[in-house]
């Protein structure tokens, strides 16, 4: 087991800087810069101007230079400063990465919760009216892409039923309160757990379903253990392989955050800084959150593969 | 399933319990302001200037009603030689937020500070006519020599020529920074340092928080010098689209939203107006010339008659009255203003055949598509382009839309690859902006045009405070430049507005503005305005 995850982190590390390679080529192919994106016809900016502030930037280097001098950097523990507001790339996550996670884990964890139960729900009464009535639930869960049902329940539930607000993370201004920031919450959690809660039921379904026709389901009965111990300790708990999988490849989206839910919603997490600055060309601030993305991706496959050694003991790592 | 329905149930009863509304407090004004104009500063933003109007001060702020300029930190000034040379009277008694004395040191910074090169700021233009300005620039002077100050209340300043207009075209940009706290930094580090997200100023508020992406939150200052503001705060609420502003001003989330950046959309003009708290101004002119660009250098455009032909093809007026829902004017020439027109200018009414048949003449060969940049995205500019392309294609001349950013269409200019494109431009404040796009010198936005005349008369525009001399140099400008249509010119445009009725002061004010001034701060009494 110590192998195999020493041998995980020693094949990141070529990983990482493939990607991080071809972000930057692609970021630096986009049209414009960072200069380029702040001039306006209201204040022209002289050449004399904008080829100062590239010098600065270090924008008039070779690609290839910029990427080395990025790199350079990075491994002394720096990365670096972003080029529109000066402040450094890590205080910028840092500030920002609690408030994605916090939308982000709450919808996966409604989604993780309420997807396994109504899939063991579905399994359990199959062919019956609720697994019908739930699987084309879970159709529709899936088919609606999150930033319409945004919209839709900021109709709903903000402009007509005046529920809940319509954007932000709290009412802005004054002393902080939780039931206050609940209230924002609600929301775009909503509209991204609908998806997420969707998958985890189809997934639960098909995991117990695969479980519950097994011999030693029927053994378990024949020795005459209670329903809810067999559903439980020996049904579940095997069902919930294929589900540790998707839990597993959804955990980067957790620090990822949702562009768009983000832009709607006004929440302003990571997603939100990271659509500002693909717009003003912000190469450190991009590369930082591709950084990220990239090694929260791979613990994440790391951490669902042990996962599965834990869950299944027929798994074992050499 | 047990587990969901107590799952549901904790969800409603959350939400019943905490149902009421916690929007409507007394003495909070709430503004909608758009995304990445705080941490930039006003020194190298083009946006956030509101902030310019209730923190920071300049010397002098721009009326809310477009005429004059009200004393701010200048008490008073003169000039004893018709306008080169400007002696500013400063406000006594002034502190800044931290209780540092307000003196003429500061203006002396601060205006260095706006002009040093090390600095970089785009603004620094806005005082290109104070002497010593080119030497600063090139590095030849380490300070602006036309600046000095004889006393701790006085400021005097040289220009370079007489411009009696200068202290309402040009000062009324520059915002007075501390130099107790900036004057130690060094210039290029001005731009990324940590004031910009705590300012300290001399204005009727007083900088509190600021979260990222969300909120700036500015209180009462009880000393301003024009007396105590009745409200007691004001949250500037952060957005990135317009749509949430839209949402926010229905429910009353955000009292005002920000002209910068756009308006209403004009579909949702009629929900608003249902709202009885809203006071929507569906027809707030714009002060925004929207025309077609053109890159004179291309030699399909150098043709007037080919571009003529592009104004007889295009049927604006069918466009206001079906895309636009029948706002906005007309327009003939570049000046938004109705005073610097001149009357008589060809209307290019709609005429297909006749662009037919100056196309014939100037030889034109319908070829390549050419390719049409733009970067509103509202469905309204998009609809605009549309009917431009089918009107366009009618005649013979195909185009290809491009919707860009920014960055991509500076991009575009700097490769030297612009062919053509619709823009609009915020010349609300003074007719003397349009020299930004249509002078020998204005690049790149001249796209190739050079009118020695009509340099001449933009100089003659500010070489007097007359407004009746002023409107006649602007009047022969309009006739020239309607004759030799360096761009298209297609609408002046109007940007919807909606303010919450329960602050009493902003909607008022705004009725009062003849239209938009965009990207500097203007003086409309914030420090009467209360809740009702």
């Amino acid at each position: 087991m110590i192998h195999y995850i020493l041998r995980k982190l020693l094949l990141a590390i070529p990983v990482l800087f493939g990607v991080t390679l071809i972000v930057f080529a692609v970021a630096s192919a986009m049209p414009g810069d960072a200069v380029l994106a702040m001039i306006t016809a209201e204040a022209p900016s002289s050449e004399q101007l904008i080829a100062m502030r590239r010098g600065e930037l270090g924008l008039d280097q070779p690609v290839v230079q910029q990427y080395l001098h990025w790199l350079g950097q990075l491994l002394h523990g720096n990365f670096g400063r972003s080029f529109v507001s000066g402040r450094p790339v890590i205080d910028l996550i840092g500030e920002r990465l609690p408030i994605t996670l916090e939308l982000m884990g709450v919808a996966l964890l409604v989604a993780f919760l309420l997807g396994t139960a109504l899939g063991l729900a579905s399994a359990l009464r199959q062919y019956g009216a609720a697994d019908y009535g739930l699987t084309v639930a879970g159709l529709v869960g899936v088919s609606i892409p999150d930033f319409f049902l945004g919209l839709l329940l900021v109709y709903l539930f903000s402009l007509e039923l005046r529920w809940f607000p319509s954007a932000g993370v709290r009412t802005q201004g004054g002393a902080f309160s939780w039931a206050d920031h609940l209230r924002y919450l609600v929301l775009p959690a909503a509209s991204l757990a609908l998806f997420r809660t969707a998958i985890f039921m189809r997934y639960a379904r098909a995991g117990m379903l695969d479980v519950l026709n097994q011999d030693y389901m029927r053994t378990a009965r024949a020795k005459g253990l209670r329903p809810r111990l067999i559903l439980l300790r020996h049904g579940l708990r095997n069902a919930l392989i294929p589900l540790t999988t998707v839990f597993g490849l959804s955990l980067p989206t957790l620090f990822g955050g949702s562009v768009v839910v983000e832009t709607i919603f006004q929440w302003p997490g990571i997603g939100l800084l990271f659509i500002n600055a693909v717009v003003d060309r912000d190469s450190p601030v991009i590369m930082g959150y591709v950084l990220l993305t990239a090694v929260i991706v791979m613990a994440a496959n790391l951490l669902t593969d042990l996962a599965y050694a834990v869950l299944d003991p027929r798994v074992s790592y050499g | 399933m047990r587990f969901t329905s107590r799952f549901l149930g904790l969800i409603a009863a959350l939400s019943l319990a905490a149902a009421s509304p916690a929007f409507a407090e007394g003495g909070t004004f709430r503004s909608a302001m758009r995304t990445g104009c705080i941490e930039m500063g006003t020194l190298h933003t083009t946006c956030g200037h509101r902030l310019d109007e209730t923190v920071l001060q300049s010397l002098v702020h721009l009326m809310w009603t477009g005429q004059g300029v009200k004393p701010m930190l200048a008490e008073s000034w003169s000039t004893p030689d018709s306008g080169q040379t400007w002696v500013f009277k400063l406000r006594p008694g002034v502190k800044w937020h931290d209780g540092a004395p307000f003196t003429a040191k500061d203006v002396v910074f601060s205006l260095n500070a706006y002009a040093n090169p090390k600095v970089g700021s785009p603004w620094a233009s806005k005082l290109s006519s104070i002497k010593g300005y080119n030497e600063f620039q090139s590095g030849a002077a380490d300070h602006l020599a036309g600046v000095s100050a004889p006393d701790d209340g006085t400021v005097r300043i040289e220009l370079d020529g007489p411009k009696p207009a200068w202290v309402e075209l040009q000062l009324i940009f520059i915002s007075i920074l501390p130099e107790h706290i900036l004057g130690a930094v060094a210039p290029q580090d001005i731009r990324g340092n940590r004031f910009w997200i705590n300012r300290v100023g001399t204005g009727p508020f007083i900088w509190k928080a600021y979260a990222s992406d969300q909120y700036v939150e500015v209180t009462r200052n009880p000393d301003y010098f024009l007396g105590a503001p009745k409200l007691d705060r004001i949250v500037y609420q952060i957005y990135k689209d317009i749509s949430p502003i839209v949402s926010a001003l229905e429910l009353g989330e955000v009292d005002a939203m920000s002209y910068e950046g756009g308006g209403v959309p004009l579909s949702e003009i009629p929900r608003l107006q249902k709202v009885p708290s809203l006071q929507v101004m569906p027809n707030m002119n714009g002060g925004l010339p929207t025309y077609i660009q053109l890159n004179l250098a291309d030699p399909r455009f150098a043709d007037v008659r080919v571009r003529q032909a592009m104004m007889y093809a295009i049927d604006r007026r069918s466009i206001i009255e079906t895309v636009k829902g029948n706002t906005g004017e007309l327009s003939n020439t570049l000046f938004p203003q109705a005073w610097a027109r001149a009357d008589g200018l060809e209307p290019y009414e709609y005429n297909p055949d006749k662009a037919r048949d100056l196309l014939k003449q100037a030889g034109w060969q319908t070829g390549k598509p050419i390719d049409f940049i733009y970067y509103y995205s509202d469905q309204m500019n998009v609809d605009t382009v549309v009917a431009i392309q089918s009107y366009l294609a009618d005649v013979g001349i195909d185009i290809k839309p491009r919707l860009l950013d920014p960055a991509s269409i500076n991009q575009v200019y700097a490769d030297n690859a612009f062919e053509m494109g619709l823009f609009a431009n915020g010349m609300g404040l003074d007719p003397s902006l349009g020299a930004l796009v249509v002078t020998c010198n204005a690049k790149p936005l001249a796209f190739g045009y050079c009118n020695k005349e009509v340099d001449a008369l933009f100089e003659r525009g500010l070489a007097t405070a007359d407004r009746a001399e002023r409107a006649a140099a602007y009047k022969q400008a309009s006739v020239i430049l309607n004759r030799e249509l360096p761009k298209l010119w297609l609408f002046n445009e109007v940007r919807p507005l909606a303010f919450n009725k329960r602050i009493s002061g902003l909607a008022e004010h705004f009725a009062q503005q003849p239209l938009l001034f965009f990207n500097l701060p203007v003086y409309n009494e914030v420090e009467t305005w209360d809740v009702r």
